[in-house]
C-alpha cells in the first residue's frame, strides 16, 4: 500500500506500464478459466449415446461403505486405488477406442463389472506387485510387469492364504520384507473379494428410516444372494436384480433403464445424503487437489522467475511478474480451500480428522500463512518456499489416499467436532507455521550461499519474516498441545500422558522457543537462526508422522510402508543443509561477499521498488 | 516508594510462593506416610534455604544461554525418552526418563525403535538429566531472570493500584476454582470457564502492563502461566489418584478399585445387612512375606502370615473342585510382572496361613483372580471370607448400571459410541438417572467417572461397563495456565507486530 503513496513509483501511460498491467490479469485470467473448464467438464458428458452403457449415472447410485453413504464412484476409486495404486487403470483392453472422458472414469466400469459378476473382471491386470519373492509365489517374473490379474493370483491362492496368516500371526517387527508385502496383497485380495462377492458395499438402501443398509449377501442375516425372492425384499433387492440381468444380457438401453430404476430409490433416503452423493461424483471428476499440485508448481515456476530475474528487472515488470505469481499462488489458495470446505461439508466434520486431511491442511496453512507474508515483504521468497510445501503436502496426501477412504469415520473417542475443530486445527497450524519457516531458511542458505541474490536488505527482511512466521508457530503449537492437553483431561481424566504424540508437539514448542530465545538474546546471528528453523523441520516432521510409525510399529499398508524411509531421507536432506550452512562461513557466501555490496546496490531489490 | 518496602514486598512475595509448596508437601507426608512426599517436604525446605545463595547468584542463574541449553537438554530427553517407551514400556519410560533426576540411556533404544528387525544389541550407555532436574532448574533459571530483568518499574500510586489490581484477580480466579459448585460447573463447560475467566484475565493484564512496561507484560505472563502449568504437572503427579468402576449390567458398585494396588480383604456379615471389610495393604503383605511375621488386627479374629507373595500371577487348573465336581478348582502359578505397558495387567496372588492361638488352623492360596476360589471359615461361629482384590476405595453412593450400549457404524468394525446409563443411588436411597458417554464424563464429589471400556462376563451374556475414575484436585491448573499464557503470547506477539506495522507503515516498505 505504501507504494501508491509514494508519488516516484506513479509513472506516466505507456505501452510498457499496460503491458505490466496486463500481464497477471491475462495469465490469471487463464488459469481460471483452465479451472473453470475443469469443473465443468467434470460434471460429465451428458446422456450416454445410444447403444452405450451410461457409467456415469451407475456411479452416481449411492451407496454406504465403511459407515457413510457416498456414490458408487467413490467406492470404484478407493478400491483402485487400494489395489493398484491408481485411480484409472493402464488395462489396454479398457482403454481401446475409448476417448479420454471415459478413459478417466474407468475405475467405475471396472467395479461394475466386479459387482455385476462379468468374467472379463478376473481378467483385468489391477494387482501391483513389485516384490520379486512375491512375484515367484505366484509363478511369475519381473520380466510379466507388474500389474496382474485375480485369474494370475488364482492358482497361489491357497498359498497366499495359508502364508498370509502365518505371517500375521507374527510380531509386527519380526516380519521379513516379503512376509509384510505377502500381508499387503492379502489385504489387497480380500478387498477384492468383499467387493466381488457383494459384502461391500451395502447397496441396498433402506425402505424406511427405521431399516439400516444391507450387503447383497449378510451371512449374519442368513440373506445370502437369496435376490430372486423379490416380494419379500425391499425395493432396492428388485431393482439391482433387474440391472443384473439387463448386464446379463448387455443390452446397453436395457441396461441404463435398470440403473435409472435403481436411481430413482433415491427419493426414499435422506435429502443431505443424496445432495452429498451427487456432490461428491463431481468434486472426484474434478479432483481438486491434483489441480492444486499444478497450480502450486506454476506458481512456484512464477516466484522463482520473479526472484531470479529481479536484478535484470527495471521495478515495473518486477511488480507486474511478482503480481502475477502471487495471484497464481493466491487463485490456488482459492481452489484449495473451496476444496477443504467441500470435504468438510461431505464429511460433516472439521478439516483435519486424519494424517491424509492433515497433509492437505497443512499444505493450506503453509500458503495461508506465506501470501501474508509476502504482501509485506513481496520478494517472491515466501511464495516459492509455500508453493514447494504446498506440492508435496499434496502429493503426500495423494500417496496416503492409498490407505482407503479419505473421509472414514471417526473412532469414538476423537468423535468430537468441538475438540477435533479447537485442538486439531492449532496444531496443524502450528505444523504449517514451522514448515514455513523452515523453508524460509533453507531458501535464505541457498539463495545466500549460491546466488548473489540475496543482498543485505532482502537478507534481513527473509530473516525477520522466519522470525515472525516463528512466533506464530508457537503460538500455534503451544496452544494446540495444551488444548489437546484439554481434551484428554476431558476424555479420561489425564491431562499429559507422556504419549509419543504429545511428546512430538512438545518438541515442537521447545525448538520454537529456543529459535526465539536465541533471537531475543542475541545468541545466534541469521546463519545459527536459519540453520534452527530448518531443524524445525525435522522435528515437525518427526512428530507429524515419525510418532505414527513408532506406534503402529511400521505395521500398515501401502505408503507407510516406505515411509519410514522417505522420513529418514528427508531427516538426511535437512541435515546436510544444516551442515553445509555451518561448515561454510559467511564470508564464502556469494551473496555476502565482502566488497559485494557496492556492485549490487543497483540490483538490489529494496533498491528496485523505491526508484 | 522506599527501597526497604520493595524489599519487603519481595520477601513477602517468596513466602506466600513458598507456602503453598510446603503445605501440599506435609499434606502428602501426612496422607502418604512415606515415598515423594517427605522427598519433596525436603526439596521445598531446601529451596528455602538456598534462595539467599541463589540471590546472591542471580546474576549468573539467568542466563539465557542457560536457558537455552535446559531447552535443548528438554527436547533431547524428549526424543530419547519417546524412542524408549517403544523399547521398555510407556509408563517404565515416563518414571525413568521424565519423572525422575538423572537417568542412563542405554544406546540399545535406538537400534530396538529404528531397527527392530536388527538382532544385534548395542553395548554402552550415557547419562542425561531427567525431566524433573530439568524443569527444576528451569524454573530456577526463570525466577533469576525475572529478578534481573523484569524489575517492576511502575512507582507511587502506579505500583499500589498494580499490586491492589493482581491481587484481586487472583483472588477471583482462586474464588472460581474454590467454590465447589462454580469449579464443578467451569470444569464441565469450557465455554463458560472461558466466559467466566475473562474479567480475572482481563484485571490481571491490565495489573501487569501497568507493573512492567507493555514491551515486557506479555513476556510476564508467559512465564507466570508456564510455572504455574509446571506446579500443576507436580501436584497431578503427587496428588492424583485414578481408579476404575466395574458395573455389570442390571448390577451396581460402590467402590473405586485401582489395578496397580492389592489388599487382602476379610469380609464378614453383620447383622444390619451390610458387610464388614477388615483389608490388609499390599505393603504389610510383602513384609510380612519378607520377614515371615504374622499380621495382627483388632478386629480380625485370626492372625495372617503370608508365606509367598506373588507380584503377578497366572490361573493353573487344578482338577475336578472337591465340592462341586462339575468345575474346576484353580490355583495359580507365578509370573514375570509386566514392564508397565499399561494394556498388560499384573494379578497378585499369596500363599497365606491363617494363625490362631499361636496354631496354623489353614493354609491357603488367595488371588485377584475371581476364577480362584474365596476362603471360607467359621470362626466364634462367625463367618468370614478371605481373597485378595485390586485395592479398592469406597463411594458413600452406589452406582447402578440399567443399560451400556456399544454403537457401531454400518458395516464397519469401528466403534461410534459407548454409553452408560446409570442410576447414582446417595446415601439416603436418593435415585438419580445419569448418562455417561466417551467425551462426556460424570463429575460427582470432587471426582469425575469417564466412559472407558465394557466388559463382557464369561459365565453368562450380561455386559457391563467400565469407568475409568479420576480425582485431581488441581486439574483445573492447565486451564487456568493455558488462558493465561495464550494471552501473554497474543499480548506479545500482537505487540510485536503492531510495532512492526507502525514502523513499516512510517518509513515505506523496503526503505
Amino acid at each position: 500500500m505504501a507504494l501508491e503513496k509514494n508519488p516516484s513509483t506513479q509513472p506516466t501511460f505507456s505501452i510498457a506500464r499496460a503491458l505490466q498491467i496486463a500481464l497477471p490479469i491475462v495469465v490469471l485470467t487463464i488459469t481460471a478459466g483452465y479451472l473453470a473448464r475443469q469443473a465443468v467438464s467434470a460434471t460429465g458428458p451428458g446422456p450416454a449415446p445410444d447403444g452405450q452403457v451410461d457409467y456415469r449415472a451407475i456411479g452416481a447410485i449411492p451407496v454406504s461403505e465403511d459407515g457413510r453413504v457416498k456414490p458408487l464412484d467413490t467406492v470404484a476409486r478407493n478400491a483402485l486405488l487400494q489395489i493398484s495404486g491408481k485411480q484409472s487403470m493402464v488395462d489396454e483392453m479398457l482403454l481401446e477406442s475409448e476417448d479420454k472422458n471415459e478413459a478417466d472414469r474407468s475405475a467405475i466400469r471396472w467395479l461394475t463389472e466386479i459387482l455385476t459378476g462379468r468374467p472379463e473382471a478376473r481378467d483385468r491386470a489391477v494387482f501391483r506387485i513389485d516384490d520379486p519373492e512375491l512375484l515367484g509365489l505366484i509363478g511369475k517374473t519381473q520380466d510379466d510387469g507388474k500389474y496382474f490379474s485375480i485369474n494370475d493370483l488364482a492358482p497361489a491362492a491357497a498359498e497366499i492364504q495359508e502364508q498370509s496368516i502365518a505371517a500375521s500371526q507374527k510380531d509386527d517387527e519380526d516380519q521379513t520384507r516379503f512376509e509384510k508385502h505377502l500381508l499387503e496383497l492379502a489385504h489387497k485380495v480380500n478387498l477384492y473379494r468383499q467387493l466381488a462377492s457383494g459384502l461391500r458395499p451395502h447397496l441396498i438402501p433402506p425402505d424406511s428410516a427405521e431399516q439400516d443398509w444391507e450387503p447383497l449377501w449378510t451371512a449374519a442375516s442368513g440373506t445370502g444372494m437369496r435376490i430372486n425372492d423379490a416380494a419379500s425384499r425391499r425395493a432396492g433387492w428388485a431393482t439391482w436384480r433387474d440391472v443384473l440381468i439387463a448386464f446379463q444380457d448387455g443390452n446397453a438401453a436395457e441396461i441404463n433403464d435398470a440403473v435409472q430404476a435403481q436411481l430413482a430409490l433415491k427419493e426414499g433416503l435422506a435429502r443431505q445424503d443424496v445432495r452429498k452423493a451427487e456432490f461428491e461424483q463431481w468434486f472426484n471428476a474434478f479432483r481438486p487437489f491434483a489441480l492444486g499440485i499444478a497450480l502450486y508448481t506454476f506458481a512456484g515456476v512464477l516466484a522463482l522467475l520473479t526472484l531470479m530475474l529481479r536484478p535484470v528487472l527495471g521495478p515495473g515488470w518486477y511488480r507486474s511478474l511478482w503480481a502475477t505469481g502471487t495471484g497464481v499462488l493466491a487463485l490456488t489458495l482459492v481452489l484449495h480451500t473451496g476444496a477443504l470446505i467441500v470435504r468438510m461439508w461431505l464429511q460433516g466434520r472439521p478439516p483435519v480428522t486424519n494424517l491424509y486431511s492433515s497433509a492437505i491442511f497443512i499444505g493450506w496453512g503453509t500458503v495461508l500463512f506465506a501470501l501474508v507474508t509476502e504482501l509485506f515483504s513481496r520478494l517472491g521468497i515466501a511464495s516459492l518456499a509455500s508453493s514447494i510445501v504446498g506440492v508435496a503436502t499434496l502429493f503426500i496426501a495423494h500417496n496416503l489416499a492409498m490407505d482407503g477412504d479419505t473421509m472414514g469415520v471417526m473412532q469414538a473417542v476423537l468423535d468430537s467436532n468441538f475438540w477435533l475443530g479447537t485442538h486439531v486445527i492449532t496444531i496443524t497450524l502450528g505444523y504449517a507455521a514451522v514448515f514455513l519457516a523452515g523453508f524460509l531458511a533453507i531458501l535464505y542458505i541457498v539463495l545466500g550461499m549460491f546466488t548473489p541474490l540475496l543482498d543485505k536488505k532482502s537478507a534481513r527482511l527473509l530473516s525477520g519474516m522466519v522470525y515472525g512466521v516463528t512466533c506464530f508457530a508457537l503460538l500455534y503449537s503451544f496452544v494446540g498441545t495444551v488444548l489437546g492437553g484439554i481434551w484428554a483431561d476431558q476424555s479420561w481424566g489425564r491431562f499429559w500422558g507422556w504419549d509419543p504424540k504429545e511428546n512430538g508437539a512438545i518438541m515442537i514448542v521447545l525448538i520454537t522457543a529456543i529459535i526465539l530465545h536465541a533471537r531475543w538474546g542475541n545468541l545466534l546471528k541469521d546463519r545459527g537462526i536459519m540453520v534452527l528453523a530448518v531443524s524445525g523441520n525435522i522435528i515437525t516432521a518427526w512428530s507429524w508422522f515419525g510418532t505414527n510409525l513408532l506406534e503402529v510399529g511400521l505395521h500398515s499398508y501401502g505408503f507407510m510402508d516406505g515411509a519410514m524411509q522417505s522420513l529418514a531421507w528427508f531427516c538426511f536432506s535437512q541435515l546436510m543443509i544444516m551442515g553445509v550452512a555451518l561448515a561454510v562461513p559467511t564470508r564464502f557466501w556469494w551473496s555476502f561477499r565482502p566488497g559485494k555490496a557496492k556492485r549490487q546496490k543497483t540490483a538490489s531489490l529494496a533498491g528496485q521498488l523505491v526508484t | 516508594m522506599t527501597a526497604s518496602s520493595r524489599l519487603a514486598i519481595k520477601i513477602g512475595a517468596l513466602a506466600v510462593l513458598t507456602v503453598p509448596f510446603i503445605l501440599l508437601a506435609v499434606e502428602l507426608q501426612v496422607r502418604r506416610s512415606m515415598g515423594d512426599g517427605g522427598f519433596f517436604l525436603l526439596l521445598s525446605l531446601a529451596g528455602v534455604a538456598i534462595l539467599p545463595a541463589a540471590y546472591a547468584a542471580r546474576e549468573w542463574l539467568s542466563s539465557l544461554r542457560i536457558t537455552i541449553a535446559l531447552l535443548a537438554t528438554g527436547l533431547v530427553l524428549i526424543f530419547v525418552g519417546t524412542l524408549a517407551q517403544t523399547a521398555v514400556g510407556i509408563w517404565v519410560a515416563i518414571n525413568d526418563y521424565f519423572r525422575s533426576l538423572w537417568v542412563m540411556v542405554p544406546l540399545d533404544i535406538f537400534r530396538e525403535a529404528l531397527w527392530p528387525q536388527a538382532t544385534e544389541t548395542i553395548p554402552g550407555s550415557f547419562p542425561m538429566p531427567g525431566g524433573f532436574l530439568i524443569m527444576g532448574l528451569l524454573i530456577i533459571n526463570l525466577i533469576a531472570a525475572h529478578s534481573v530483568r523484569y524489575k517492576v518499574k511502575a512507582t507511587g500510586q502506579k505500583f499500589y493500584l498494580g499490586v491492589a489490581l493482581t491481587l484481586v484477580s487472583v483472588v477471583l480466579f482462586g474464588l472460581t476454582v474454590g467454590i465447589p459448585d462454580l469449579s464443578k460447573a467451569i470444569q464441565q463447560d469450557v465455554i463458560l470457564m472461558l466466559g467466566i475467566w475473562t474479567v480475572p484475565m482481563a484485571l490481571g493484564t491490565v495489573a501487569t502492563v501497568m507493573l512492567f512496561s507493555s514491551r515486557k507484560a506479555g513476556i510476564v505472563l508467559i512465564h507466570a502461566g508456564l510455572v504455574l502449568m509446571l506446579v500443576g504437572e507436580f501436584v497431578t503427579g503427587l496428588a492424583a489418584e485414578e481408579g476404575q468402576v466395574a458395573i455389570p449390567e442390571f448390577g451396581g458398585s460402590n467402590y473405586i478399585y485401582d489395578i496397580r494396588e492389592a489388599e487382602l480383604a476379610f469380609v464378614t456379615p453383620l447383622s444390619s445387612g451390610k458387610e464388614r471389610h477388615v483389608v490388609i495393604p499390599r505393603s504389610m503383605l510383602v513384609r510380612s512375606a519378607d520377614e515371615a511375621k504374622p499380621i495382627e488386627h483388632p478386629e480380625l479374629p485370626v492372625s495372617v502370615r503370608v508365606d509367598r507373595y506373588m507380584a503377578n500371577s497366572t490361573p493353573v487348573p487344578e482338577g475336578p473342585n472337591p465340592d462341586d465336581p462339575s468345575s474346576i478348582h484353580w490355583s495359580v502359578a507365578e509370573e514375570e510382572p509386566y514392564d508397565g505397558l499399561d494394556e498388560n495387567v499384573d494379578h497378585p496372588s499369596a500363599v497365606i496361613s491363617l494363625i490362631r492361638d499361636g496354631r496354623v488352623i489353614g493354609r491357603h492360596t488367595v488371588s485377584a483372580y475371581s476364577i480362584v476360589d474365596p476362603i471360607e471359615v467359621q470362626i466364634n461361629g462367625q463367618p468370614w471370607r478371605a481373597y485378595l482384590r485390586f485395592k479398592r476405595t469406597p463411594l458413600e453412593y452406589t452406582l447402578q448400571l440399567s443399560d451400556f450400549r456399544a454403537d457401531k457404524f454400518t458395516g464397519t468394525e469401528t466403534a461410534r459410541n459407548y454409553s452408560s446409563d446409570l442410576h447414582l443411588v446417595d446415601a439416603q436411597g436418593q435415585k438419580r438417572d445419569v448418562f455417561v458417554k466417551m467425551n462426556q464424563p460424570l463429575r460427582h464429589d470432587g471426582k469425575a467417572f469417564y466412559q472407558q471400556n465394557f466388559f463382557q462376563a464369561s459365565t453368562n451374556l450380561n455386559t457391563g461397563t467400565f469407568l475409568q475414575t479420576a480425582d485431581n484436585p488441581g486439574s483445573w491448573i492447565p486451564y487456568m495456565s493455558c488462558v493465561i499464557v495464550t494471552v501473554g503470547l497474543c499480548a506479545q506477539f500482537g505487540a510485536s507486530l503492531l510495532r512492526y506495522g507502525r514502523r513499516t507503515a512510517a518509513k515505506g516498505i523496503g526503505n
